[in-house]
């Protein structure tokens, strides 16, 4: 049984423009200690997929359209907030993008981080602080034990996510949601906060959600990927798979702009124009407009593509148009 | 009461768009969509220009009682400092639609009188505290440097400074001079000195509230135009060989326009109340003149023989400070869209 | 940290120095002269009293003595009643104001914090129209129309407390509760657009990740930052408390210091006047160095940041 299972989430915004389908049918499994990526461009809805598993969405004007989230039985977008409490920071954490602005600046460290300690395991005073100090250290903060009575203000971004990591797993949870943990980051830095994680992972033995827009954050992180366009998955599959046997113009697309990828002089692949206005219902393939690398002309115009299995655990949107593969001239 | 709205919801302008123009055109447009979609806002405007105009165009439009006829039944608004013994705290009627106060002189005509004391104060010392304002601000934030923290701190020192107390001091000093200007203006526009009297005696108001009442606009301008100094276009506008002067007023301060507006609309209805304050003191402006403060000074005196004396003065000054407070707020959300807190 | 704290007071005692100077040199403008007064006093007597005042002296002169005075703590005499000290005077009717201005204050800070927290959790409920409306009617309906209303309602035609006047604690409640008003409206609006800024910050969904209950969200993660521009605000409130003082004071007869600002530049009583506004300006720098020091205590990055 998978520690988490998503089934078909939908959350919608209700705004003046309209009711804007920000996650329109999403399905996940995390199993136990995995990896999972969720990929995609800013605004294709990965973000809101996990806050909405947490409840963390502003509502109104946000709502939970459909859908269940299992987590050892219990659903967590039905449960309530009472119940949600109890999960949020003891059995599921997160971690944010903008570790600058996602700690607390009025709040010295030790208090930030010792607070899930009492909320959750009733962990109070000089053994919290000793947890603390011990979390600190596990995250390669030096000389932790004078830090830990520093504000957020006096480390540098790096080490602000190093506390992050820390806060979320003190209180060793199952699962741990990392929204774009990197992408705030100096490239320099982006590689020893991913270690860090991919450590702690091991040695807590945690599941780890990654969401980013950086093919290269889940080549070297994750054991499943999702790919996500316009609020929908496009593609799951390993991430051996994803890379080896890409199916999906969308999928192809990412892979062709990363630059590592590439030879020195060879072009680098854009995806041209943006996203769709998800304020309007989607008639046909949300990925028509900007097939590049498929088959435009083939995608669905008049209902939208369903996942489909084509090889054991490799799932894909079944439009024609996107799995079409253009001969390069 | 401080004369200071919550100033620190200003954000720096967006210059980025192509040209100067095109960001004047959509943005105020825009603005003015936002603006006629606020309902609150768009009324309260209306109700404003509405109280202006009939402050200022009602008692020309319907001048006194025709000749010795007074008090004869009809329609009209008799001359506010009119005393009439014989008709004293009387009831509403056709003649005097809000009755009449302890001296027989009509409350309408009073009220419409003082409103254009009280508006006149307002408007002419929010213009003057804002250019000060602005200009001092637009210097400082230009010049940058030494110069511009030295300004500044200079701002806040006499910010630091008790307002009210400089503001009568001022005006005190001020009021020395302003039986030889009376003079010197009645024999320039060859008039009575009475008729002069009356906007010369309200002229060390305008210069003390105003001569304290620019400090916070300099703060908003210096921020703004420090965030604007930096800008492309006024690097192109330098490259292009303009004064420093030029840069300054053709370019920079338009960009800070719509905070100044903001800031500006919700300065009168402070002054306003300040106004009405120092009036209510007997500090502020002096009989024969009259002013909403003035009025309702001696409404309060007399509140339980004749209340409305207190309640038309209180409510019309009342709705135009409200009406003045929601319109400055709806041009802010219209015209700083980041900042709107709906 | 210290280094911010003694620049602060350093500025502080300018403040005074520059409102003194601006005070000793405009009351000295002023056409007229304490001795010049409804009762004509013979010219030989007048020269004696201004010897005795040294206002015969040249005024840099004067102004040195002065300066030299108010250094030792001592405000001289007043110069319309010669028998009396200004000390004395401020002495008397200073500890009047203070008693409701720290009251109005109290109920300021105690109404409009709350309010404007309520308001702000509680964004577009009817506790949040309700009380930003509340806000707005304390800002637009000036205190000398609540004032007397107030009088009206709960002096006369209730008769829970006297109209006017000074003596018993009771005679406190509504003069404070007037004064208090616009500046609780004020504190309202500024608590609740802090703390809705404060909320929609990154660090609040943190804690909510955490799994924090909403109430300790808002008391122990919002409540410092929303409060730092309400801080910010208490030199000017002070300063408004003040000048609204006036008013309350002629409107409900007190005794404090009202009476003698109001009556000290018309009577061209030159010490007075200035030991009242050294004591007011004394007071409003004292309430922006408080503000100081509390947002240093809240917001610990202003610790650091502002030490250059």
């Amino acid at each position: 049984m998978p520690l988490l299972s998503v089934n078909n989430l939908k959350t919608y915004f209700d705004t003046r423009a309209g009711i804007v389908r920000a996650v329109d049918g999403v399905s996940l499994n995390v199993e136990k200690e995995q990896s999972v990526g969720i990929v995609g461009e800013s605004g294709s809805g990965k973000s809101v997929t996990c806050y909405s598993l947490l409840g963390l969405i502003p509502m109104p004007p946000g709502r939970i359209a459909g859908g269940t989230a299992m987590y050892e039985g219990t659903d967590l977008l039905s449960c309530g907030e009472k119940t949600l409490r109890t999960i949020r920071g003891k059995r599921i954490s997160m971690i944010f993008q903008d570790p600058m602005s996602s700690l607390n600046p009025y709040m010295k460290i030790s208090k930030q981080l010792t607070e899930p300690l009492e909320i959750h395991d009733n962990i109070h005073g000089k053994k919290a602080r000793h947890l603390a100090i011990e979390m600190l250290e596990k995250v390669g903060i030096k000389d932790a034990e004078k830090r830990i009575d520093s504000y957020p203000h006096e480390f540098s971004g790096g080490m602000r996510q190093r506390v992050m990591i820390a806060m979320a797993l003190i209180t060793k949870p199952d699962l741990l949601i990392a929204d774009e943990p990197t992408t705030a980051l100096d490239v320099t830095v982006q590689k020893q906060v991913l270690d860090l994680i991919k450590d702690m992972q091991r040695d807590l033995g945690t599941a780890v959600i990654f969401i980013t827009h950086d093919l290269g954050v889940v080549s070297e992180t994750c054991d499943e990927v999702n790919v996500m366009y316009a609020g929908r998955f496009v593609e799951s599959t390993t991430t051996k798979d994803l890379f080896s046997n890409p199916l999906h113009a969308y999928t192809r697309a990412l892979e062709a702009s990363i630059p590592a990828m590439h030879s020195k002089g060879e072009d680098l692949h854009t995806i041209p124009g943006l996203p769709p206005d998800l304020t309007k219902p989607l008639h046909g393939c949300s990925f028509k407009p900007r097939n590049l690398l498929g088959d435009a002309s083939l995608c669905l115009t008049d209902q939208q593509p369903e996942l489909v299995e084509t090889t054991p655990g490799h799932w894909v949107q079944d439009c024609p148009g996107c799995r079409a593969v253009r001969k390069s001239e | 009461m401080s004369i200071a709205p919550n100033t620190n919801k200003t954000t720096v302008p967006q210059a980025d768009a192509p040209s100067e123009s095109e960001v004047g055109t959509s943005l105020w447009k825009d603005a003015w969509i936002r603006l006629k979609k606020n309902r609150i806002a768009f009324i309260s405007g209306i109700v404003v220009l509405v109280i202006f105009l009939t402050c200022f165009l009602g008692p020309i439009l319907l001048p006194g009682p025709p000749q010795d006829g007074a008090d004869a039944t009809g329609w009209f608004l008799p001359d506010p400092n009119k005393i009439n013994l014989d008709n004293r705290s009387a009831a509403p009627s056709i003649s005097h639609l809000l009755g009449t106060d302890h001296l027989g002189r009509d409350l309408l005509s009073r009220v419409l009188d003082g409103g254009q004391i009280s508006l006149l104060v307002a408007l002419i010392t929010t213009a003057v505290s804002s250019t000060i304002g602005v200009l001092y601000g637009g210097i400082a934030g230009y010049v940058g440097g030494r110069t511009n923290s030295l300004m500044m701190r200079s701002v806040d020192v006499l910010y630091a400074l008790p307002f009210l107390v400089l503001v009568i001091l001022f005006s005190l000093w001020v009021n020395t001079y302003t039986d030889s200007m009376t003079t010197w203006l009645a024999n320039l526009l060859d008039t009575e000195r009475q008729s002069v009297y009356r906007f010369t005696s309200l002229v060390p108001l305008f210069i003390a509230i105003g001569a304290i009442g620019w400090l916070n606009m300099a703060r908003i301008v210096q921020a703004q135009v420090q965030g604007l100094r930096k800008q492309e276009f006024v690097e192109a506008a330098r490259s292009l060989g303009l004064s420093n002067s030029r840069i300054l007023l053709r370019h920079i301060l338009p960009n800070t326009l719509g905070p100044v507006i903001v800031y500006t609309t919700l300065t009168v209805p402070g002054i306003m109340l300040f106004e009405a304050i120092l009036s209510f003191l007997g500090l502020g402006v002096q009989p024969p003149n009259s002013s909403w403060g003035i009025l309702i000074k001696e409404g309060a005196d007399r509140m339980e023989v004749n209340a409305p004396l207190l309640i038309y003065p209180s409510i019309i000054f009342s709705l135009t400070l409200l009406c003045l407070n929601f319109l400055g707020d709806g041009l802010r959300d219209a015209l700083d869209p980041k900042s709107a807190k709906d | 940290m210290f280094k911010v704290i003694i620049s602060r007071l350093l500025q502080g005692l300018l403040v005074l120095f520059v409102l003194l100077t601006i005070t000793f040199f405009i009351v000295r403008q002023l056409p007229g002269s304490p001795y010049q007064q409804e009762r004509k006093i013979p010219e030989h007597v007048e020269r004696v009293l201004r010897e005795k005042m040294g206002l015969d002296k040249p005024i840099y002169v004067q102004y040195g003595n002065y300066l030299a005075n108010v250094a030792r703590g001592d405000l001289l005499a007043s110069m319309k009643r010669e028998n009396r000290q200004v000390s004395e005077i401020i002495g008397q009717s200073f500890p009047v104001s203070f008693a409701l201005g720290v009251c109005a204050m109290a109920i300021a800070i105690g109404v409009g914090v709350p309010a404007g927290v309520i308001a702000a959790v509680k964004r577009n409920s009817w506790a949040d129209y309700a009380s930003m409306i509340g806000a707005l009617v304390g800002i637009c309906i000036p205190t000398f129309v609540i004032g007397p209303v107030l009088a009206i309602v709960f002096g006369v035609h209730l008769g829970w407390f006297r109209v006017a006047g000074w003596g018993n604690p009771g005679d406190l409640v509504l003069p404070a509760l007037t004064l208090a008003l616009p500046t609780a409206a004020y504190i309202a609006r500024m608590t609740r657009s802090g703390m809705l800024e404060i909320l929609s910050q990154d660090f609040i969904r943190t804690a909510r990740a955490k799994g924090i209950p909403e109430r300790t969200i808002i008391t122990r993660h919002a409540l410092r930052g929303g409060l730092v521009p309400v801080v910010a605000f208490i030199g000017p409130a002070f300063a408004a408390i003040i000048s609204g003082s006036f008013v309350i004071e002629t409107i409900f007869q007190i005794p404090g210091m009202g009476q003698h600002f109001v009556n000290a530049p018309g009577d061209r009583d030159y010490t007075l006047l200035q030991g009242i506004v050294l004591l007011y300006g004394t007071l409003i720098v004292a309430a922006n160095l408080l503000s100081d020091l509390l947002n240093l205590w809240l917001n610990p990055r202003a610790r650091t940041a502002d030490g250059n």
